[in-house]
């Protein structure tokens, strides 16, 4: 039989490639970017475990954020606090799986846990002056910048999905705030129906 | 030609008079100018009948300035976007706007419906419930002719065709209302430093500055309040929304706004919703929402020409807008005199100021100095005129209100009535704010002690312009330290100059003479005979009067009537006004549309479909769809010429036959990890799972608290303390916040970490007897025969070029392989498998097929285990653990569990050629015409290709004793019956020897 290399599909691909055929709106107060394929890894542990802890540094480089709504940075990879015992790690496309196989190792004998869940959610960027105002309009959290700055992400009701929102500076640093949505795969194409909704009072428009 | 001939020569701070603007009004072609309210500019073309009344068809005018009007609604708009019901006293004028007037037949002038008018006294209040209540079935006759007779305008039939936009907004402090009060306390907050919202319903800020003419701080007061609105809307703490109503208010410090975006635009961008609802959390709130002016009752006071005094005093200011030539002014309290010089000055024919008060003010002493011609102690006790006022009645009255003189006859073409001011307490009592009745005022204030939020200025009570700028920075001072911000200093009230105020006695009407109506409710034509009638048939609740009358309902809520209606009631019982009290205030303030409320969250937007890797492929491939548990699933696939039953049949004999593929990606799957994970499912399943070998699955059933199942699925045991669980696709959720319940609460101490992964896979079932076959060819690093991968074995490796995770389970009953794959290779995955078919005859099956299969086999799903039935039931208690505990175990010895006369669980097969009725009832004949008890029912049902037969499964009373026995099944519902033989469950290859081939 053949075999055909297998290539990751996204269910937004068909949108956003009509859409950065349109041409662009240069009266756009929101623009949406998709980045449709992350390693995502969820991470469960104990946050008073500090062999855990320990276990995530050596592998990742990175200090779990133990604080509740807070991300962490690292050169490869950045973790999202979701729980009092879970994070969810975002690490470049296709490193998922080898992420969390490393992470498994590293727990050996611990009570922690790391999964590979790269397809489970499809990340999406809002960018652009109005950017908060369409996430207002689809959240009950306070999220102007006052409140949710650069660093901080939330899981929250998002229109018709429930989606963890991160927010972050763009750079360079003055450029404005940037929100990364992260979407359960099966309801992508119900969210962008929303956003379409939710983005027209913005006029919003859709970059590569 | 200007035929503005009500228009001023000069003035009117709202209007643009280098902006004209034409519009339609029914057939005319009319012009105003940009700042123009429809009402302000039809007054200035000098149009005076603006609509019929409700009950009567009396003609009817513009009656107020603002939301109170009651009168003057207007279709605006033509076509989807014909929006009934609009208040023209709100409404903004913009180019080509078309106006029309409803409720009248056949024209506006001449109307037949105001027969009625003459037969009045046949429809007193309470008429329909009198002639309908003996007789209901009239009703069935009268209601047609009855809702086009009364009612207002008809909505457009037509979908909308505008987008509605939502917000979430926080803030510490919300001010509802910015006249003087509220901009002086967003001033102050805003000053702070605090987070502020103002919203104000109307286009500019500045409340009642905008409608008199007022000093502050040595400017009119218009330019004042511009420059406020200057400074707040350069805080970048400070949101200031126009056109926006704080409509309702609930707990916690939730308040719902609509702000309307397009309505007074003539062409909209197409990309700016027409409204948009607000949500707001704030910490704290601010009413200034001002206060009401009340007419007084007199005969015939709802004549085109009689309006609110501050009505024809804003008319002037703001739209340079004469409301007639010469006036009566009827009003006890003082800002009558001031309000009758500006009109003179104007060029307004003063024919008298009539005070009913019994004593002469000092205002009004000055207005006679100055040659005004003011007649105290007397009222206006009737209007003459039809379609538009032509005389004031006036007589002199005593103390107490009577008439005791001569009626005079005063030719005027205007009456302008105030009988005093209410507050707008609407939010204050929304919020759950009491009342206090204050006799001065003769008003409902909000009672301040124990109210969540403050009010200031006129919805407090405080109705001059100097106080209430004083309450304001008082309020938002207040409110902003106790929010926490230090440096709040509320500044000095500025110097301003404005009306002497005089208190409004309680003074709400005339008695009525010669059968006249002297109306209280102008929207709902209640009058003061209504209310009477009320009492003396013993309504004593203000809610029943309201519900009985009408008064008070409609699109305006007696804002105008409300209080003058309550007093009447009080002076008929004898009784102080506080003791009768006010009907509740309930959201929202002003209408708004339903869309406005609904955001554009209807289909999609609203209720999201959630869609698996390869739904694309499905929709290309004449998928029909079912709706489960928000997936969107293949029922089965269409094909030009072919009836959907031999599609599901070649469907389900490709899986008996040779090998078929199913999208089961919907199914929940939970990843459950940690060292007590075994003891965790021993506890949550009815079986054990702690001695499940590594690398083997097992099925599960779990209960509910109550002994109930639960729900069920196959469980595979990646590693010792790490399981892959399977959910039904409707329970997913459940099953998780249930799981995640017991560790959270229940177990603590159990070290487990349960984590939905459902999202993470696309899997596919591979099943029938060259499915292994198939397998091979797709995974060819796979060892795939029977003795490495068993019936619930499991391997790892590449399928199709796919890391992979191989599960052998069946619901169909033959050998099955569910081949799990990250979803975003899910596409792939299913392309390969589909050219790896070819060679096996492989065929697409949906959701219709799997269910026939399953029930041939004799699983249950939710429809059989329906949350009432037991695992016994199901016939499978041999399933449960009797060497350990598990959710649900201790119930099953409730008496009504082990009970005779259970409904359980078993197979029903008919005749041949006959099929089984969809939701039919089991009985023991196939009488369909007399009732008999229920043997039972049917829960899913199938036909089935395999043999040849329709079958069914179905809940029978004591069934598993039954097998053998013949029912029959009855609809009455859709008139069918079938015999049917009880028989075991399982239909198909009950030894199971297939699936494990």
């Amino acid at each position: 039989m053949d075999d055909p290399v297998p290539r990751p599909r996204s269910p937004l691909a068909d949108l956003f490639l009509a859409a950065q055929s349109a041409p662009p709106d240069d009266a756009a107060q929101v623009f949406v970017q998709s980045v449709p394929f992350v390693g995502q890894v969820a991470v469960r542990g104990r946050p008073d475990d500090p062999d855990f802890l320990n276990a995530v540094r050596r592998v990742a480089g990175i200090d779990l954020p133990l604080a509740a709504g807070v991300v962490a940075e690292a050169e490869a990879c950045r973790a999202i606090w979701l729980g009092p015992d879970h994070w969810m790690m975002v690490t470049v496309e296709g490193h998922g799986p080898v992420l969390a196989a490393d992470l498994r190792e590293a727990f050996a004998g611990l009570f922690a846990a790391a999964i590979d869940v790269s397809g489970a959610r499809m990340r999406s960027r809002l960018i652009g002056p109005a950017a908060a105002d369409v996430l207002a309009s689809g959240c009950r959290m306070d999220v102007t910048p006052a409140n949710f700055g650069a660093g901080h992400a939330i899981q929250s009701p998002l229109g018709n999905v429930t989606a963890i929102i991160h927010c972050l500076s763009l750079e360079p640093p003055g450029d404005g705030l940037a929100y990364d949505l992260y979407i359960p795969r099966s309801q992508v194409l119900s969210f962008w129906r929303w956003l379409e909704h939710a983005g027209r009072p913005y006029r919003l428009s859709v970059r590569a | 030609m200007n035929r503005q001939v009500w228009r001023t020569e000069a003035g009117g701070s709202g209007i643009d008079r280098g902006e004209p603007r034409s519009f339609t009004f029914n057939q005319w072609r009319l012009e105003g100018y940009a700042g123009d309210t429809v009402a302000s500019a039809l007054m200035a073309n000098g149009v005076r009948l603006v609509g019929r009344s409700f009950k009567y068809h009396r003609p009817r005018g513009v009656f107020g300035i603002g939301a109170e009007e009651p009168n003057a609604l207007l279709q605006i708009g033509t076509g989807a976007r014909r929006e009934p019901n609009t208040r023209a006293t709100v409404q903004e004028l913009y180019q080509d706007l078309l106006a029309q007037t409803q409720n009248h037949w056949p024209s506006l002038q001449f109307d037949l419906g105001s027969l009625v008018n003459a037969a009045g006294a046949l429809f007193p209040a309470g008429f329909y419930y009198k002639t309908f209540v003996t007789n209901p079935k009239r009703w069935l006759w009268y209601e047609k002719h009855i809702r086009r007779m009364a009612g207002l305008g008809p909505p457009p039939s037509e979908p909308d065709p505008d987008h509605y936009a939502h917000s979430n907004a926080h803030c510490d402090l919300l001010i509802a209302g910015a006249g003087p009060a509220g901009l002086a306390a967003a001033l102050v907050a805003g000053n702070a430093g605090a987070r502020v919202i103002l919203a104000d319903e109307n286009p500019a800020l500045g409340g009642q500055l905008l409608l008199a003419p007022q000093q502050v701080d040595g400017q009119p007061g218009q330019e004042w309040a511009a420059a406020a609105h200057a400074r707040l809307a350069a805080m970048p703490n400070v949101r200031v929304l126009t056109r926006t109503t704080v409509s309702g208010v609930y707990e916690h410090g939730h308040f719902a706004l609509v702000e309307r975006c397009t309505d007074h635009l003539a062409e909209p961008a197409p990309h700016l919703p027409r409204q948009r609802f607000w949500t707001v959390r704030a910490r704290d709130a601010v009413f200034a929402t001002g206060a009401i002016e009340r007419p007084i009752a007199f005969a015939n006071n709802d004549r085109p020409g009689v309006l609110l005094l501050s009505a024809v005093r804003g008319y002037l200011e703001r739209y340079g807008v004469l409301a007639g030539r010469t006036a009566v002014l009827f009003a006890n309290n003082d800002s009558v005199y001031n309000t009758a010089r500006e009109l003179a000055a104007a060029g307004m024919r003063i024919e008298a100021v009539v005070d009913p008060r019994p004593f002469v003010s000092e205002a009004a002493a000055q207005a006679k100095a100055d040659r005004l011609h003011v007649l105290s102690g007397h009222a206006v006790v009737g209007a003459r005129g039809w379609r538009s006022v032509r005389a004031a009645e006036v007589a002199p009255i005593d103390a107490n209100g009577k008439v005791k003189g001569v009626t005079s006859v005063l030719a005027c073409d205007l009456i302008g009535v105030s009988g005093g001011w209410n507050p707008a307490v609407h939010l204050h009592a929304q919020s759950r704010g009491s009342l206090a009745f204050r006799v001065d005022l003769a008003a409902f204030v909000p009672q301040s002690a124990g109210a969540p939020y403050q009010s200031a200025g006129a919805a407090a009570g405080v109705y001059d312009l100097a106080g209430c700028l004083q309450q304001g920075y008082a309020a938002g001072a207040v409110a902003t330290r106790a929010l926490g911000f230090e440096q709040a200093d509320e500044p000095l009230a500025p110097p301003v100059i404005s009306d002497p105020v005089g208190n409004a006695p309680a003074f709400w009407g005339v008695q009525a003479s010669r059968g006249a109506r002297c109306f209280l409710d102008l929207q709902n034509d209640v009058t003061t005979k209504d209310v009477s009638l009320a009492h003396r048939e013993n309504y004593v609740s203000v809610e029943h009067l309201k519900r009985y009358t009408t008064l008070g309902m409609g699109t305006d809520q007696g804002k105008t009537s409300n209080v003058a209606g309550l007093a009447l009631m009080a002076s008929k019982r004898r009784q102080p006004l506080p003791t009768v009290g006010t009907t509740t205030f309930r959201p929202p303030y002003t209408p708004f549309t339903f869309n406005a409320m609904a955001g554009g969250r209807w289909r999609e937007v609203g209720h999201p479909v959630r869609r698996t890797a390869v739904h694309d492929w499905h929709a290309a491939n004449g998928a029909v769809w079912t709706d489960a548990a928000g997936w969107a699933r293949p029922m089965y696939y269409e094909t030009e010429g072919q009836a959907p039953q031999q599609r599901i049949d070649e469907e389900v004999l490709a899986v008996r036959q040779t090998v078929g593929v199913v999208d089961v990606s919907t199914l929940g799957k939970l990843d459950i990890q940690g060292p007590d994970a075994p003891e965790f499912l021993d506890r949550v399943y009815v079986n054990r799972f702690s001695n499940l070998k590594v690398g083997r699955g097992r099925y599960g059933v779990m209960l509910r608290e109550d002994g109930r199942v639960f729900d069920d699925g196959v469980t595979m045991r990646l590693g010792p303390d790490h399981f892959h669980m399977t959910t039904t696709t409707n329970h997913a959720g459940a099953v998780f916040q249930f799981l995640e319940y017991l560790l959270q609460v229940v177990w603590p101490e159990l070290r487990v970490f349960v984590t939905p992964v459902t999202e993470q896979w696309f899997a596919a079932a591979l099943s029938g007897p060259n499915a292994r076959a198939m397998l091979a060819d797709l995974a060819p690093e796979v060892d795939v025969s029977n003795e490495a991968l068993p019936m619930m074995g499991m391997a790892e490796g590449i399928v199709g070029g796919v890391p992979a995770r191989i599960f052998r389970l069946s619901f169909s009953g033959e050998i099955a392989y569910e081949i799990n794959v990250d979803a975003d290779y899910g596409l792939s995955l299913w392309n390969v498998i589909l050219a790896a078919g070819v060679a096996h005859d492989l065929k697409v099956y949906g959701t219709e097929a799997m269910g026939t299969l399953r029930i041939e086999k004799g699983h249950f799903t939710h429809a059989e285990a329906d949350g009432r039935v037991t695992l016994g039931d199901l016939g499978l208690d041999t399933m449960i653990s009797p060497a350990k505990d598990c959710i649900g175990k201790r119930s099953l010895s409730l008496p009504d569990l082990v009970a005779p006369g259970r409904k359980q669980m078993v197979g029903l097969i008919a005749e041949e050629g006959s099929h089984i009725p969809v939701g039919a009832q089991l009985g023991l004949n196939d009488d369909l015409e007399t009732p008999q008890e229920s043997q039972g029912h049917v829960t899913s049902h199938a036909y089935s290709a395999t043999l040849g037969r329709h079958i069914a499964l179905a809940l029978v009373r004591d069934g598993l004793a039954r097998h053998g026995e013949r029912l029959y099944a009855v609809s009455p519902v859709m008139g069918e019956r079938a015999a049917v033989e009880v028989v075991a469950p399982c239909f198909y290859d009950p030894e199971g020897g297939r699936q494990r081939g």
